[in-house]
């Protein structure tokens, strides 16, 4: 039995959770665990050929969606509003979901085979986007990481890809800021990386509880909304900013961290996540201060064995085995922010200043190739339908 | 127009030259990019944070006991006060960095731009409850930012003008006076945290040998560059573009910065006045682009920040006025795209060629 029916009998038998459970939440659910089955069979992919989306600035200001392929040749581009963040990928359609850099409000559906925009849609009245979001196994509901900034409280709009992404529920996050999230392999649950900082659009980017913060990785039912796992760091760790996360076939979820307490302390910036458990990896000490407390992106390989995590700020990549938490390698590449896994094995996109697209081969040990360069800065992510 | 062509083919030329190898550039070291945070902290932001202290102290003493008083005199030293102490701010504004950063950060002292017109909504409020415990400065500034910073004061003040609301007393100078009073002690604060054994200019000139805010120099010198773009940015957006709309039909007069007080050129100016000392001053980044070897590219660039600033004084004010006028917004969109230009240079070849990366996604976590 896979995972769908344990969402069922979850739903027969609803644990009462602290944060008010909707009707909604279970009617979601309850569409979720059979739409799922039914589209399961049909795993119809979109255009042939790896492709790769990201966001970027030219130098006159305007921000574009831009898509080009393995060989870093140019594919489609369309003009945004502001500047964009991350992108979910329809898992069975042609179509990803664009949103806003955090605190934007707006969210663009596009179809990547024709290289044209569907749709956009915004934020909910008192909600902002954090600026990722993930599809549910069939692609009817879309999950995206919000900011209910009036009480603070980070939570995940959930939205009908099947009627115009009309928001129709809307789930505890796991905790102030979730700016990442993901849905394991076992199809039901929800994982984010919940960065623990408090903002308010009305200051703009300011972090309001420094202090106070209190980063996590959570499970989160995705039927009921049921939060089932909070896993948070130990407490001289609580200023490391849980931001980004990648889930691997086999359920290990990679994580990044972004610390905001003192430069000269020494802490962790990538770790896993397994089975509830973190697990932190150590860079040597000199990566370690290259790495300037900040990690920008996260990403498995395609094999899931490799981990990259970039450095924008320290201007490095760092590559490390999932298995034995050790750092494999590193390579130079100033602002280098974006990365995705190649189709191959040990082979990444990576995007950095100047607008260059760099193919790193990890196996290699060789630098970084220059697949090619777009006008102006590329923004922090980079994405591909799997 | 053929100013703006002449302009263009000068850029051009600027950075044409700039292509050709300069044979004579030294390569920097971690040392300049000291040099060039020290000098700025001491010939840029020490006098900003200090003006702003004066100033803002100056107009909680111009208002302390002036409710009532319907003297021409005294309503205009007030006013006089008022202008000084936003004309401070506003050169102390483009430093984005250092004790401003922390907290609810430079709104604390002007919350603009106000998208939501929550400032109006509270002050409203205020002003109809006449709640006594706004009139405690020790209250106050454990209020919404809203109800305590600078655009409240100008608020109450300019409703409809300073004499008139001193002539009839009151809640509403009352609250103005303590929103003056707590205005003044921010700002004695953040020039507090800069200077001191332990002031972040301290942190700043310390910052080649690592310490809780700086791995490096070269850390230090980015936030200084960035400030540099982010003031660009938000004259060009926030305080332009979206007044001046894309006509004068769909301007946006009511969307200018500080319209009640008349003085969004001012402010403008003012801004840019701090970015071209950032980039112009002794040590400043002009000074450490000539000695990577790119003096070509300085000299166009030093000569773009005094256009900046001559440009802006040169409109007629008020700005309100000037974006539904043709002629004052031609000049305008000379500006704008003038400061579209320097930004292109600050975020590209200036910070190429002085080794500093301002990245996109360096900036401040996503």
């Amino acid at each position: 039995m896979d995972g769908l029916d344990q969402t069922r009998g979850d739903l027969d038998h609803p644990q009462a959770p602290d944060w008010g459970m909707s009707r909604r939440s279970l009617l979601v659910g309850a569409l979720l665990g059979v739409a799922a089955s039914a589209l399961r069979a049909g795993q119809a992919r979109g255009a042939a050929g790896a492709l790769f989306v990201g966001c970027r600035t030219d130098a006159a200001g305007q921000d574009h969606l831009t898509a080009f392929d393995a060989a870093g040749a140019p594919r489609f581009e369309l003009p945004l509003p502001a500047r964009g963040h991350g992108i979910a990928f329809h898992p069975h359609q042609p179509q990803g979901v664009l949103f806003a850099r955090r605190p934007g409000r707006f969210a663009v559906v596009f179809d990547y085979a024709e290289g044209v925009a569907l749709r956009r849609f915004d934020a909910a009245e008192g909600r902002h986007f954090y600026g990722h979001g993930t599809f549910s196994p069939d692609g009817r509901w879309l999950f995206s990481t919000e900011n209910a900034y009036a009480s603070g409280d980070g939570v995940l709009g959930v939205r009908d890809a099947a009627d115009g992404y009309r928001l129709v529920d809307e789930l505890p996050g796991g905790g102030i800021g979730p700016h990442d999230v993901g849905l394991l392999p076992d199809r039901t649950t929800l994982v984010t990386a919940v960065g623990g900082i408090r903002t308010h659009p009305a200051y703009d980017r300011a972090k309001l509880n420094l202090d106070t913060m209190e980063p996590a990785v959570a499970s989160i039912e995705a039927a009921s909304g049921r939060v089932l796992d909070r896993v948070t760091l130990a407490p001289h760790l609580h200023q490391a900013s849980i931001r980004h996360l990648d889930v691997a076939a086999d359920g290990r979820v990679a994580i990044g961290m972004q610390y905001e307490g003192g430069k000269q302390d020494r802490v962790p910036l990538v770790g896993l996540w397994q089975d509830g458990a973190v697990r932190l990896f150590e860079a040597p000490e000199p990566v370690r201060r290259r790495m300037r407390q900040y990690v920008g992106s996260v990403r498995f390989d395609a094999s899931g064995r490799l981990v990259a995590a970039s450095c924008p700020r320290g201007g490095l990549v760092t590559i490390w085995d999932a298995d034995t938490g050790t750092l494999v390698r590193t390579l130079a590449l100033p602002d280098g922010c974006g990365v995705a896994p190649a189709r191959e094995g040990g082979c990444f996109l990576l995007t950095g200043l100047g607008g260059r697209i760099v193919r790193a081969d990890v196996t290699d040990g060789a630098p970084g190739a220059l697949l090619g360069q777009v006008d102006g800065a590329w923004d922090n992510h980079l994405g591909g339908p799997a | 127009m053929p100013r703006l062509r002449s302009f263009r083919l000068l850029l051009l030329c600027t950075l044409g030259l700039l292509l050709i190898p300069a044979g004579a550039a030294r390569p920097l070291e971690p040392a300049d990019h000291a040099r060039l945070a020290a000098s700025l902290t001491d010939g840029v932001v020490m006098p900003a944070y200090r003006g702003h202290a004066a100033a803002t102290r100056a107009l909680a003493e111009a208002l302390a006991g002036a409710c009532g008083n319907a003297e021409t005199a005294v309503a205009k030293r007030v006013e006089a006060s008022f202008h000084d102490a936003m004309e401070a701010w506003q050169h102390a504004a483009p430093i984005h960095l250092g004790p401003i950063m922390t907290g609810f950060g430079p709104a604390r002292v002007q919350y603009w731009p106000d998208r939501r017109g929550t400032g109006a909504r509270q002050l409203r409020r205020a002003l109809a409850a006449e709640d006594p415990r706004l009139l405690d400065p020790d209250a106050l500034a454990e209020a919404s930012v809203a109800l305590r910073d600078l655009q409240a004061l100008e608020r109450l003040l300019y409703d409809p003008d300073p004499g008139t609301v001193l002539a009839a007393g009151g809640y509403g100078c009352a609250l103005a006076a303590t929103v003056a009073q707590v205005q003044a002690r921010l700002a004695a604060d953040l020039l507090a945290a800069w200077e001191g054994p332990d002031g972040f200019r301290q942190t700043v000139l310390t910052a080649a040998a690592g310490n809780d805010a700086y791995f490096d120099a070269g850390e230090a010198a980015a936030d200084f560059l960035r400030s540099l773009s982010t003031t660009l940015d938000i004259v060009i957006a926030q305080k332009l573009e979206i007044p001046l709309g894309a006509s004068a039909e769909t301007s946006r007069p009511r969307l200018v910065e500080n319209g009640r007080s008349g003085r969004s050129l001012r402010n403008i100016v003012a801004n840019l006045e701090t970015a071209a000392a950032l980039y112009r001053s002794e040590n400043g980044f002009g000074d450490l682009l000539s000695q990577a070897g790119s003096w070509p590219l300085d000299r166009g660039m030093r000569d773009l920040f005094g256009e900046l600033v001559a440009q802006a004084e040169a409109v007629a004010p008020p700005l309100s006025a000037a974006v539904t006028d043709p002629d004052r917004r031609a000049a305008l969109e000379t500006l704008v795209e003038k400061l579209k230009t320097a930004r292109v240079l600050v975020t590209g070849a200036l910070a190429q060629e002085i080794g500093l990366v301002i990245g996109f996604n360096a900036t401040d976590g996503d």
